[in-house]
C-alpha cells in the first residue's frame, strides 16, 4: 500500500469518515466536508470516489434500517477499516515531511 | 410537516443514471436533505436544490455506469447468475457504445466496411469454387473411402489409366477393397419422341455400384448374368433420362431403349438425388477379359477400401501386386513406371485443377491482408482522434478490460458488417465466376454459397474483428492517459508513425507479390497467343458431328457419310474447300504408340493421331514439306499411308529422308499393327499442348482408321454470306439422326484452347489490380494524415523560405521511398511464391527480369500519382493558417 497516493480529495472523505465515526454517511459526510471546506461535493462524485475507496479496501459499508424521512430507503453508512487510517496517516506523513522546515507563510528562512 | 416530495422526475432521472448498488443510498441521501432542506427553505428551493444536485451528478453517474457495471464482491448462485447478467448487459452496452461510435464517423465507418467487403467478398466467392470443387465429399456413401489409383512416373504422379489385366490381378488378389471396378466413359445416342440426344455415359465392370454405394432406386444393378451373349444388352438409367425419355413410367423396367440403334433392356434407374462424377446418364456393364495381349491402358480404377483400412495398407498392398504385376506383365503399364499410388478419388478427379484453385486462394488471401493493413492504419489514425475520449475514461477508473471491450466491440461490427456485405458480393460474383470458368473444371455442379462457405465467411470476419479489436485496444492501452490528455492531440505519435509505415509497406510489399504473379500469367497467355498457329483460321467454319458408332463405326458407312458430307457441302455456292476430320486442330487426338519398321519392338514412342479427309492440309492452308497429300483414293483397301508432320520426320533426319519409310501404329494387338508408308511431310502446326517443343503427330486417311465415329467439317468459305443454316440443312438431309453438336469459327476454337489461361490471367489480375488500388489508397491515406499531422511543420518551413516545390518533392519522395521498399521485400518474396504458378505458365519462367521491371515500372508510377495528391496539399499549405490552427 506503501506507493499509493490518495488524492486530496479522497484524503477529505477518508478524514470525514474518520470524524463522524457511526454516524458518517452521504449526508453527513457531505455536510461535514461543507462545513470544514467550504466546498459543495456533487453526490455522483461522493459515491464514485466512495465505491472507488471500497474497492482499494479504505472503507467499508453497510446498509441500516430504512427510515420514512428517506422515502423508505436505507442508509449506506461508511467506517474507516485500519487500511484506510494507515494509508491517511501515510499521506498525512508525507506532507509534513514536505513541509519540514518550511515556514507557515513558505519565506525561506 | 408537509414539505411535499422530491421531484419525481428528477429523482427518476437520478435512479436511472445510477449503478444499483448506488441507488439506495444516494436516492435516500437526497430524499433526507431534501426535507431538512425544505424545512429550512421552502418546498421551492429544496426542489431547486434537487435539480441541481442531479444536473451536477447525472454526468459522472453515467460515465461510471458505463465504464463500470455491478462487480460481484463473492460468488455464489444468485450473484453468479446476477454477474452473468451484468456481463451480458456489458457486451450489450458495448456493442451499442461501439456502434454510436461508429455512426458519428461515417466516413470511417464507410470506408472500412467497403475494404472489407471487398477483402472478405473475393475470399468468399473463391472459397466457395475451392470447397465445392476440392473440399466438398464427393456425393457418395463414405466417400473418403474411395480410391483411384496414380502411375508414379519418373517425371511424378499421374493418373492412372490400366489394362484389363491389370483390374482381375487386383480384383483378384487385393485384400483391402470391400468392391473394386474399373469404369471408362462412353457416349450414347438415343431417339425418343423425335428427339435426338446424345449423353454421357459410364461402362462400369458389374461391382461399380457396390463402389459407389449407391444401388438403383428402381430396379436392380449389374449382376454376371448380363454377360449372356445373345440378349440384349442391358443399362442403368439417371433418375433425369428416365423422366426425359419415359416420363418417369414406374413400369419403365425391362422396357426397351434404343441406343445408338440397338435395343437395350432398362434394368435400373437411379435415385432422383444421385449425380455421378463426372456427369452421366447411362451406365452400361463392362465386360473384361484378362487378355495378357491387351494392354491398352483405356479403364479407371475405382475402389472402396474396406471399413478400417486407410491408404497406408491399400498402399502397402499396391505396392506388393505392383512388384507382381511388373515382373509379369511389363507391358501393362507406360514406360519407367516405378509404382502404383493408391490416391482418393476426389484427389483423382480434381488433380487437375488443385494448382490453380490453390494458387487463387492464396491469391484472394493475399488481398485480404491488404484490406487488413488498410483498415488497421484507419484505425490507428483514428485510435489518434480518439485517444482523447478513450484517456478520459481510463483516467476516471474504466479497468484495461472494459477498453478492450468497447474496441473490440467496434471492430467486430466493422468485421461483421463487412462479411455479411461480403457474402451477398461473393453471392453474385460467383454465379458470373462459375460462367466464367473454362468448363474443363471438374464438379462446377457442387460450387454453391452454402452453410460451409457462409460459415467461411463468418469465421474470417470474426478473425478479421478480433484482430483489428487487439490492434485498437494495444494502441489505446499502451498510451499514458496523462500524456496524451495534456499533450490534447497535438502532437504525433512515434510509435503509431512507426507501425502506420511498416502496415504500408507490407501491403505494398504483398501487392508485388500479386503484380508479379499476374504479371507471368499475362506473359503466359501472350505467348500462347503469339505462338504460331501453322494453319489458317480466318473464313473456316468448324462443324462437329457426332453420328453413331453403331451405324457409322464400320470404317465402309464412315467412309460413305464423309464423302456425301464433303460432296455435298462443296455445293453450298460460299464454300471455297471442305475436309473431314477425326478432332480439330488445338484440341487433343488420341495418342498412339508407334514404332518404326526394323527398329527393335521395345523401342516404342507416342505419336498423335489424325485421322483426317482428303484436302485437309491445303483446306486448313498448312504446307505440304515433301511428299504428297492424301487424296480420296487413299481408300481402305489400297496402300496404308500417312503423312507425319516436320517434328517426327525429323527422326528420320528430315522430310526427304522420310519418305517412303514405314512405321507401325499401336502395340500389335489388332489390325492396327498393319505398316503404314510415310508419303508426306506436313509443316508443324500449334496443337494445344502447352510446351514449345512439336509432339508427333501422324495424319492417316479417315477411310483407313476405324477409330470411332466421330466427324468434324471444316469448311472454308469466301467469308461473305454465313451459310450455318444452309449446313445444318445439308447434314439433315444426309441423315436427320446425325446430331450437329456444335458449330463455330475456327477462331473460336483457337481461342478456346487458351480459355484456360485467359481466365487465370484475368482473374489473378482484377486480383492484382484490386490488391494494388489498395495498397495505393492506403499509402494516399497515410500520406495525406502525415502531412495533416506535420502542417505545422511544413507551414513553419515554407514561412522559413523553403521552395514549395521542395516541400512537394519532399512528400513525393516519402511515398516512393515506403513503395520502394515493399517493392523490394515482395520481388524478394515472389522469388518464393512464384513457384506455385510453374505449372500454369508457358514460355516465361518464373524470375523473368522483364515481368519484375514492369511490375516495379507500374507500382512506382502509380505511387507517385497516389503521393502526388497529398503532396500538392503540403505544397499550398499556408504558414499563417498552419501556425494559428495551433
Amino acid at each position: 500500500m506503501s506507493n499509493f497516493t490518495l488524492g486530496e480529495f479522497e484524503q477529505s472523505l477518508l478524514l470525514a469518515i474518520a470524524r463522524l465515526g457511526a454516524a458518517a454517511y452521504g449526508v453527513t459526510i457531505r455536510q461535514e466536508i461543507r462545513a470544514r471546506t467550504d466546498r459543495e461535493i456533487a453526490v455522483g462524485a461522493l459515491y464514485t470516489s466512495l465505491a472507488r475507496l471500497e474497492r482499494k479496501g479504505f472503507v467499508h459499508s453497510t446498509m441500516s434500517d430504512p427510515t420514512p424521512q428517506r422515502g423508505g430507503r436505507a442508509r449506506r453508512h461508511f467506517t474507516l477499516t485500519p487500511a484506510g487510517a494507515a494509508a491517511l496517516r501515510q499521506s498525512r506523513d508525507r506532507l509534513a515531511r514536505l513541509w519540514e522546515g518550511l515556514a507557515p507563510d513558505l519565506g525561506s528562512r | 410537516m408537509l414539505t411535499g416530495e422530491p421531484p419525481r422526475l428528477a429523482e427518476r432521472l437520478l435512479a436511472w443514471s445510477l449503478v444499483a448498488a448506488d441507488r439506495e443510498a444516494v436516492l435516500g441521501d437526497l430524499c433526507e436533505e431534501f426535507h431538512a432542506r425544505a424545512r429550512q427553505e421552502g418546498a421551492p428551493a429544496a426542489r431547486r436544490w434537487y435539480w441541481a444536485e442531479v444536473r451536477r451528478s447525472i454526468l459522472t453517474n453515467l460515465r461510471r455506469r458505463a465504464l463500470e457495471p455491478d462487480q460481484p464482491r463473492r460468488w455464489n448462485v444468485s450473484r453468479a447468475s446476477a454477474a452473468l447478467a451484468s456481463a451480458g448487459g456489458g457486451l450489450i452496452q458495448d456493442l451499442r457504445y461501439a456502434l454510436r461510435a461508429l455512426a458519428k464517423a461515417p466516413t470511417f465507418t464507410c470506408g472500412v466496411v467497403v475494404t472489407l467487403t471487398l477483402g472478405i467478398g473475393a475470399n468468399t466467392a473463391i472459397f466457395s469454387v475451392v470447397d465445392g470443387i476440392l473440399l466438398e465429399p464427393l456425393p457418395y456413401p463414405d466417400a473418403d473411402r474411395l480410391v483411384s489409383f496414380a502411375w508414379r512416373l519418373p517425371g511424378g504422379v499421374s493418373p492412372a489409366n490400366v489394362s484389363p489385366l491389370t483390374f482381375h490381378h487386383w480384383k483378384d488378389h487385393a485384400q483391402s477393397f470391400e468392391a473394386f471396378a474399373v469404369t471408362t466413359p462412353v457416349t450414347f445416342h438415343i431417339a425418343y419422341d423425335g428427339a435426338a440426344e446424345r449423353v454421357s455415359g459410364v461402362s462400369g465392370t458389374s461391382d461399380l455400384f457396390k463402389v459407389i454405394g449407391v444401388f438403383p432406386a428402381l430396379g436392380r444393378g449389374f449382376i454376371p448374368e448380363d454377360r449372356v451373349t445373345g440378349s440384349e444388352p442391358v443399362v442403368v438409367i439417371s433418375h433425369g433420362l428416365w423422366t426425359r425419355a419415359f416420363g418417369a413410367r414406374p413400369d419403365v423396367i425391362g422396357q426397351s431403349i434404343t441406343f445408338d440403334d440397338r435395343r437395350h433392356t432398362v434394368i435400373g434407374v437411379m435415385p432422383a438425388t444421385f449425380r455421378y462424377e463426372p456427369e452421366a446418364d447411362v451406365w452400361s456393364p463392362l465386360h473384361l477379359r484378362a487378355d495378357p495381349r491387351d494392354w491398352g491402358l483405356n479403364y479407371t480404377v475405382i475402389g472402396r477400401l474396406q471399413a478400417g483400412i486407410g491408404l497406408t495398407r491399400a498402399q502397402s498392398e499396391a505396392d506388393q501386386l505392383f512388384e507382381r504385376l511388373r515382373s509379369e506383365h511389363p507391358r501393362h503399364m507406360p514406360p519407367g513406371t516405378r509404382g502404383v499410388e493408391v490416391v482418393r478419388l476426389q484427389d483423382y478427379l480434381v488433380a487437375g485443377v488443385k494448382p490453380l484453385l490453390y494458387v487463387l486462394l492464396g491469391a484472394v488471401a493475399l488481398v485480404l491482408l491488404i484490406a487488413f493493413g488498410n483498415v488497421a492504419n484507419l484505425l490507428l489514425s483514428r485510435s489518434m482522434t480518439r485517444a482523447r475520449d478513450l484517456a478520459v475514461r481510463r483516467a476516471l477508473g474504466a479497468t484495461s478490460h472494459r477498453i478492450v471491450g468497447h474496441v473490440l466491440a467496434e471492430g467486430l461490427i466493422l468485421a461483421l458488417a463487412g462479411g455479411v456485405a461480403g457474402a451477398m458480393l461473393a453471392h453474385a460474383a460467383v454465379g458470373a465466376l462459375i460462367a466464367s470458368m473454362p468448363n474443363q473444371l471438374p464438379r462446377l455442379g457442387a460450387v454453391a454459397i452454402d452453410y460451409r462457405v457462409l460459415g467461411f465467411a463468418l469465421l474470417v470476419s470474426v478473425a478479421l474483428g478480433v484482430a483489428l479489436g487487439l490492434i485498437g485496444s494495444v494502441r489505446a492501452l499502451r498510451s499514458d492517459p496523462g500524456r496524451v490528455l495534456k499533450a490534447a492531440g497535438t502532437g504525433a505519435d512515434p510509435g503509431r508513425q512507426r507501425l502506420s509505415n511498416a502496415l504500408i509497406v507490407g501491403e505494398v510489399a504483398v501487392s508485388v507479390v500479386l503484380l508479379i504473379g499476374a504479371g507471368l500469367l499475362v506473359a503466359t497467355f501472350v505467348n500462347l497467343r503469339s505462338v504460331r498457329l501453322g494453319f489458317e483460321t480466318d473464313n473456316i467454319l468448324t462443324v462437329q458431328l457426332s453420328p453413331s458408332l453403331a451405324r457409322f463405326g464400320s470404317s465402309a458407312a464412315g467412309a460413305e457419310l464423309d464423302r456425301q458430307l464433303i460432296e455435298r457441302i462443296r455445293a453450298i455456292p460460299a464454300v471455297t474447300a471442305v475436309t473431314t476430320a477425326s478432332s480439330l486442330p488445338l484440341e487433343r487426338g488420341p495418342n498412339f504408340i508407334f514404332g518404326i519398321e526394323g527398329d527393335p519392338p521395345d523401342r516404342i514412342s507416342y505419336v498423335e493421331l489424325r485421322a483426317v479427309g482428303p484436302d485437309y492440309l491445303s483446306t486448313l492452308g498448312i504446307p505440304l514439306r515433301a511428299g504428297r497429300a492424301l487424296r480420296a483414293a487413299d481408300a481402305d483397301n489400297s496402300l496404308p499411308v500417312v503423312i507425319v508432320n516436320e517434328a517426327l520426320a525429323s527422326r528420320f533426319g528430315g522430310p526427304a529422308r522420310a519418305l517412303g519409310r514405314r512405321i507401325i501404329l499401336g502395340r500389335g494387338t489388332s489390325g492396327a499393327a498393319a505398316a503404314r508408308e510415310i508419303v508426306g511431310v506436313a509443316s508443324n502446326v500449334a496443337d494445344g499442348r502447352p510446351g514449345t517443343r512439336m509432339f508427333p503427330t501422324i495424319y492417316l486417311p479417315r477411310t483407313q482408321f476405324a477409330g470411332g465415329a466421330s466427324v468434324n467439317l471444316l469448311i472454308r468459305t469466301t467469308g461473305r454470306v454465313p451459310i450455318e443454316a444452309e449446313v445444318q440443312r445439308v447434314v439433315r438431309g444426309i441423315d436427320a439422326r446425325v446430331p450437329i453438336v456444335r458449330m463455330r469459327p475456327m477462331k473460336d476454337v483457337a481461342w478456346a484452347a487458351v480459355a484456360q489461361q485467359r481466365f487465370n490471367m484475368l482473374l489473378t489480375s482484377a486480383f492484382a489490380a484490386l490488391a494494388l488500388a489498395l495498397a495505393m489508397v492506403g499509402l494516399y491515406g497515410l500520406l495525406s494524415y502525415q502531412v495533416a499531422q506535420r502542417k505545422r511543420e511544413i507551414g513553419l518551413r515554407i514561412a522559413l523560405g523553403a521552395r514549395r516545390p521542395d516541400v512537394l518533392a519532399m512528400i513525393v519522395r516519402r511515398g516512393l521511398m515506403l513503395t520502394s521498399v515493399g517493392l523490394i521485400l515482395g520481388a524478394a518474396a515472389s522469388v518464393g511464391f512464384t513457384r506455385f504458378l510453374r505449372t500454369l505458365l508457358f514460355g516465361v519462367t518464373v524470375t523473368s527480369p522483364w515481368v519484375y521491371a514492369a511490375v516495379a515500372g507500374v507500382l512506382l508510377l502509380v505511387a507517385i500519382v497516389a503521393s502526388i495528391v497529398p503532396a500538392r496539399r503540403a505544397m499550398r499549405a499556408d504558414p499563417i493558417m498552419a501556425l494559428r490552427s495551433e
